[in-house]
Order: structure tokens, then C-alpha cells, then sequence
């Protein structure tokens, strides 16, 4: 036999159906006939008869021939045909193993298998969301955090800039516009807000705040709006081209000038200051996070004049609002937490007193 | 979609669709039903109504008054009555489906191999019209090879004859196909045709189709006992030709063997011819592994014998012989996405 089920069939080595062929046998050599008789009148073949009597399930062709040729067999001898079939089922595992079909399939034509295009695609979906994820998600970004320099580490930070202050002219309030980051930082810390401000003898740090930040945070007041976004910008390069003296001299005269007009900028102004550590987050109205920091304890921050702000702070007894420099006191208790306060000028104004205790959380 | 959805809540199902009985296979259910292929129609004030179908219509075969017919609807392996063949197929989905309205199954129904496309086109709507969703063909020699647990895939011949009701069909299978096959309209209904013409002939008497049946199966033989004896007898029950009144005589199982001639011997012609068209290469591998008799014809008393000796190959007759067309329809419902090339349609 040459067909490839038999090489299936081999795989079943031990002759597992010998005790029904025994009984075949048995039951034939009573009957006093040979395997030849048998095979010329059932016209199996005699290996065929040999395998079934020695129990070799392997030599016979199939499955469903097998079983056949059995019953024919047993018939033949004279015994029930279904219950020998039974038994060599029950006896040898293969036959009742179902007859696997398998139709010959056509080879595919094309070489890339569908699973891989499938996968492929998959990929260049993946990759093309996060593209235009990452493109469209600039705006959605939010607003950076840049921390201050703590207190420890500002002389480090001041170091670069001597250098770049090529003119010993400047006063120190030059050395604290070239400071990169720190311009910024509508934040200004108590010790460098009062280098910045001591030699133009102004008021307390939250009126020097808004002169280096306002430009950052749309107009201030109108006296300062054209000269400090110069300042802020032509400070640092400028310090060291051959021009150095005309430029130097803009953020040295822009500083006083804008000192001056500070008072004037405050006014109508809210100022939030930390009596101690808390974080506070100033939003406007349609969800934009403009501010989002913890105050350490003394630092102030002014609040940009655009309508519809809200403060949300995380320590209400360390907060005051500031306004026109009038505080208006703590906003509750010690390490409460008090949500969607109005920083508008005007509602703050008005219901200041009254909201503090009424916006309770 | 609608469709899709109705599917949702039918078993699919496969029809054997024979001349003398019809196998309904549910898919994950195994052969549920195995019923008479008979419809009995009553003429209620001119409208036709069914009546019974299957046993119970078996019953009122040629016992019926004037407002009631027992019919067969298919004759031959094909359907002879649309109607009713829709009637009997929509029946057994309802029967199925334990008398659920809206079954719509998917069918695979098998067809003789030698039907014609207007034939299996006809079996085809009938099976749509009696509410499935969709309907499938397989060719019952293949189905009965299916069932019969061939290696039907393998590249090597498998000979397998099927004996039904209507027809015989004979088909040699390699690689999943069918290679040669042929189908002759012989089959137990010309045995019990045969029975009764040839009853009237030597006794004068008149029996009917299941009376020819019983007998068929009690003492039927391919071929008549050895030596000379007359083997088993039995009595039959009919009308005298002669002087019109019922009688009974006694036959012998040699008697029957004798009158089985002629359809055995078209049967043995089918299948030497087959084998004559048979391609060397499996023709050799028929010679190794032999003839498989499937069918209820197949259960003929010694007809694997007459086959073996007239073609002195070895003749076995397939375990459950009587379902395996309707096992190897549902293998292929069950497996319909492997032996989807064995189906097919009309559209």
C-alpha cells in the first residue's frame, strides 16, 4: 500500500486490535477454513486478512475500509458483524479516529499573505492617529510650568549672566531681565524681586511683578505695554554685540520708567499673594489654565487683567487676593480648598467681602 | 440583514431528501428525523390541506378515501410534486424547530448526481420556498462517501455505490471530487415494483407498494439461497386477480431472489460500467480497497455478494448504511467552510 493515510495509520505502533483478530482467527480455524479460502471468497486481499487476524490496524487502507473489511469477515464466519466492528473500535484507537478531509487547495498567487497586509495597515493606521495626534495636540498642551529658581540655587542661575552683561554699567535689574527663564516667570521671588527693584527705589515686590511680566500676559496697564516686551527681548542678545551701549540703555531707562508707571498699573489690578505654601490654579472661564503653581510662602503673582478668571486654591487660609493692594484676607481656613473664585475686577470688587465667606466648598 | 438576524435563531439543517425516506440532520444535533418521504393531502372543500406527513402518512399510502391522497412527492431521486415536496420540506424545518414560526435555516440538501439542472433547480426552490434562508446542493454520492468516512480528499480512488430508493448511484471519488459517476433509476422502489409484478404474474395476486416493502425487507435477497433450498418464508396479503377477493399466499425467499433479478442485475451493470470508465490509476486503487455499499438497497440480503462476484473486487457494505448520505450532508454543514467545494447552487 502506498497511500499517504497509511503512513498516517503507521503512526499507531503497537497492534492494539490483536485480541478481535484473535477471536476472527479462533473463530475461522473452528470452522476449519484458511485465510486463502476466506480471501477468494470475500476477495480481500490476503494481507489485508493477515493484518486483521494479527492486529496491525496500520497495514490496512483507511479507516472505513478497515471496518468494513471486518464486518465482511465476521459475517462471513458467521459472527455479528456489529458488535466485532464495536469491538475493534473499542480496541484499536485509531479507527475511530474521524477520516480527516482535507481538499487539495490551490496555491496562492499572491506572496504577501492577507495576515501581513492586514498588519501592515494596522501599523499605518497606528502611526498616521499619532501623527496628526501629535500635531493637532499643540494647542491642546497645557499651559507650561516653568518653577522658579529656589532661593538656594539663584546665585547659580544669576552666574551666567555677569558675562553676558558685558557693560558694568548695568545695574543689577539688567542682570535679572538677561536671566533667561526668569522673565518669564510672571512670579517673582522676594529676594530677586528686591534686587530687581531696590535700585529704582520702588514699592514692595508685587508692584515691581507686573513691569517684567506683563507683556507675557496680554496688555497691562497702557503706559507699560510698549517698552517692556523691547526690554525682555534685546536685553540678552544685545548685551554683547558692539552695540551694546545704545540697547543696554533701553532696559536701563525702560526699568525706571516703567517703575514709575507701576503704581498706576497696579491700580485696578489683582495681585494674589501666599502668606504660606499653596497651590493655585487661575483658569479663565472656558477651561484655559493660565496659571497652575504652588505659591511658595510670600510670593505673589498678578493676575492678568482679562475678564472672567477663576482662582481654585488648595490652601484658602494661605491665599489673599490682593486687590489694588488692599488684601482681602484669608479666604478660609487652614488647608482648605476653595474652588472658582472670580477674579474680575469688577465682581471682585463687589462681592469680595461677601464671597470669601458665602463660596464655602 | 433580515435574514441574518431569522438565521440567528435557526439550526441550520441537511436534508437527505430520498424517494422512500427523508434524514434531516440538524447542525450540533446529529439525525433528528427519519421520516417516510409522504405527504397526505386532504381536499377540504376544495382547498388542499396537509394532512400528515411522514409515518403517520405513510400509513394512509393506498388506504386513502376520495378526498384524501397519499403521495410521494419525489419519484426517481427528484421531485415529481413541487407542492407538496415544499409542504413535507417546510414540515420537517417546523418539526425541527419545535413549530417556531419564523425558522429560516440554512439547507443543504443533497441531489442525485445524475439529476438535471431543471431537477436540482426544482429541489432547490422548493427548499427556499419552504423558508430557507439559504440552500445548498451536494451530490449524494459524495455525501454517502462523506458519511461513509471514505478518504474522499485523499489522491486515491474510493468506489461507492448507493443504493436509494429512487435511484443507484455509482461514483468513483479522488482528491475531493468525483471522478466518474453514474446514476441509473433503479432502486428500492423497482424492487418493490419488481416484487409486485412479479406476484401478480405466478400468483395471481395483487399487493400493494408497502406490502412489497415489508416483504422486501423481511426475506428480500440478491441472490437466490444456495444448494437448491428455498429459505425463509413468509405470507402475503392481497387481491386475487382471478376472482376478486382477498387471499393470501406463501412465498419463498428464492421467489423474491428471482424476481430481484432484474433490478440487481441493473444495479451489477451499473456498476461493471463504472468501473469500465474507471481511470487505471484508480481503477488499481479500487482493486486494493474495493466497492462501498451505502443506501437502504444496500442492506439487500447478499447483494454485496452478487457485486463481489460479479466484479471480484471486495464488496463491504458502510456501517449505518441507511444515513450515510444524511451524515455526510451534515458533515458538510457542519465542516462548510473545509468542504465548500463539494456544494454548490443554482444561482
Amino acid at each position: 500500500m502506498m497511500s499517504s493515510y497509511d503512513d498516517e495509520f503507521r503512526t499507531g505502533s503497537v497492534p492494539s486490535a490483536a485480541r478481535v483478530g484473535a477471536d476472527l482467527r479462533a473463530a475461522r480455524e473452528r470452522l476449519g477454513w484458511t485465510l486463502a479460502d476466506i480471501a477468494a471468497n470475500l476477495r480481500i486481499r490476503l494481507p489485508f486478512l493477515e493484518a486483521i487476524e494479527e492486529g496491525r490496524t496500520a497495514d490496512l487502507p483507511g479507516n472505513a475500509y478497515a471496518v468494513g473489511f471486518i464486518r465482511t469477515y465476521a459475517q462471513a464466519l458467521g459472527l455479528d458483524p456489529d458488535e466485532i466492528a464495536r469491538r475493534f473500535r473499542a480496541e484499536a484507537a485509531e479507527a475511530n479516529r474521524k477520516t480527516e478531509l482535507k481538499f487539495p487547495a490551490p496555491v496562492p498567487e499572491r506572496g504577501i499573505p492577507a495576515g501581513a497586509i492586514v498588519l501592515v495597515g494596522a501599523l499605518i493606521a497606528v502611526a498616521a492617529y499619532a501623527g496628526w495626534y501629535r500635531m493637532s495636540g499643540n494647542s491642546r498642551t497645557a499651559t507650561p510650568v516653568v518653577q522658579t529658581v529656589p532661593e538656594r540655587l539663584a546665585p547659580l542661575a544669576e552666574k551666567p549672566a555677569p558675562p553676558a552683561a558685558v557693560p558694568k554699567t548695568q545695574p543689577p535689574a539688567q542682570v535679572k531681565v538677561a536671566e533667561g527663564p526668569e522673565p518669564a516667570m510672571p512670579v517673582v521671588l522676594p529676594s530677586s524681586a528686591a534686587a530687581a527693584v531696590a535700585p529704582a527705589a520702588l514699592p514692595p515686590a508685587p508692584v515691581a511683578a507686573p513691569a517684567a511680566s506683563a507683556p507675557l500676559f496680554g496688555p497691562p496697564a497702557p503706559g507699560t505695554t510698549a517698552v517692556p516686551p523691547v526690554a525682555v527681548a534685546t536685553a540678552a542678545p544685545a548685551s554683547v554685540p558692539p552695540g551694546t551701549a545704545s540697547a543696554s540703555a533701553t532696559p536701563a531707562n525702560a526699568t525706571p520708567a516703567s517703575a514709575t508707571v507701576k503704581p498706576e498699573a497696579v491700580l485696578g489690578h489683582i495681585v494674589l499673594r501666599a502668606k504660606s505654601d499653596a497651590w493655585m490654579q487661575v483658569r479663565e472661564k472656558g477651561g484655559q489654565v493660565i496659571f497652575n503653581r504652588v505659591l511658595r510662602a510670600g510670593e505673589t503673582w498678578v493676575v492678568p487683567a482679562k475678564p472672567s478668571l477663576l482662582l481654585t486654591t488648595g490652601n484658602a487660609a494661605g491665599t489673599e487676593i490682593l486687590m489694588d493692594g488692599v488684601s482681602s484676607g484669608p479666604l478660609g481656613a487652614d488647608g482648605a480648598v476653595r474652588r472658582d473664585i472670580p477674579l474680575d475686577v469688577e465682581v471682585a470688587k463687589d462681592t469680595k467681602p461677601v464671597a470669601v465667606p458665602a463660596k464655602k466648598s | 440583514m433580515f435574514s441574518r438576524l431569522l438565521g440567528f435563531m435557526s439550526a441550520d439543517m441537511a436534508i437527505d431528501l430520498g424517494t422512500a425516506n427523508t434524514l434531516v440532520y440538524v447542525k450540533g444535533r446529529g439525525i433528528v428525523l427519519d421520516e417516510p418521504s409522504v405527504v397526505a393531502i386532504a381536499d377540504v372543500r376544495g382547498k388542499k390541506q396537509v394532512l400528515a406527513v411522514g409515518e403517520e402518512a405513510k400509513l394512509m399510502l393506498g388506504r386513502t378515501p376520495g378526498n384524501i391522497s397519499a403521495i410521494r412527492p419525489l419519484r426517481d431521486g427528484v421531485i415529481a410534486d413541487f407542492e407538496v415536496a415544499e409542504e413535507m420540506i417546510k414540515h420537517f424545518i417546523r418539526k425541527v424547530h419545535n413549530r417556531r414560526g419564523f425558522a429560516s435555516p440554512m439547507i443543504i440538501v443533497c441531489v442525485p448526481s445524475g439529476s438535471t439542472a431543471v431537477e436540482r433547480r426544482a429541489i432547490q426552490e422548493s427548499a427556499e420556498s419552504a423558508g430557507a434562508r439559504k440552500v445548498l446542493l451536494i451530490e449524494e454520492p459524495m455525501a454517502a462517501a462523506i458519511g461513509a468516512g471514505l478518504p474522499v480528499t485523499e489522491p486515491s480512488g474510493s468506489m461507492v455505490v448507493d443504493v436509494g430508493g429512487g435511484t443507484t448511484e455509482v461514483a468513483v471519488i479522488s482528491l475531493g471530487g468525483i471522478v466518474y459517476s453514474r446514476s441509473v433509476r433503479v432502486g428500492g422502489d423497482k424492487m418493490d415494483e419488481a416484487i409486485i409484478s412479479y406476484i401478480r404474474r405466478n400468483h395471481n395476486l395483487l399487493i400493494g407498494e408497502s406490502s412489497a416493502e415489508k416483504i422486501k425487507m423481511d426475506i428480500g435477497a440478491a441472490a437466490a439461497p444456495w444448494d437448491g433450498e428455498d429459505g425463509p418464508l413468509r405470507d402475503v396479503k392481497g387481491r386475487d386477480l382471478m376472482n376478486g377477493v382477498p387471499r393470501e399466499v406463501l412465498v419463498s425467499q428464492r421467489q423474491i431472489a428471482e424476481s430481484l433479478a432484474e433490478p440487481v442485475t441493473a444495479i451489477v451493470e451499473a456498476v461493471k460500467v463504472a468501473l469500465e470508465n474507471t481511470p487505471p490509476e484508480l481503477a488499481a486503487d479500487i482493486v486494493d480497497k474495493g466497492i462501498v455499499l451505502t443506501g437502504g438497497g444496500a442492506l439487500l440480503y447478499r447483494l454485496d455478494e452478487v457485486l463481489r462476484n460479479a466484479t471480484g473486487l471486495p464488496v463491504v457494505v458502510a456501517e449505518d448504511a441507511l444515513q450515510c448520505v444524511a451524515l455526510g450532508t451534515g458533515r458538510a454543514l457542519e465542516e462548510m467552510k473545509r468542504l465548500r467545494n463539494v456544494l454548490s447552487s443554482m444561482y
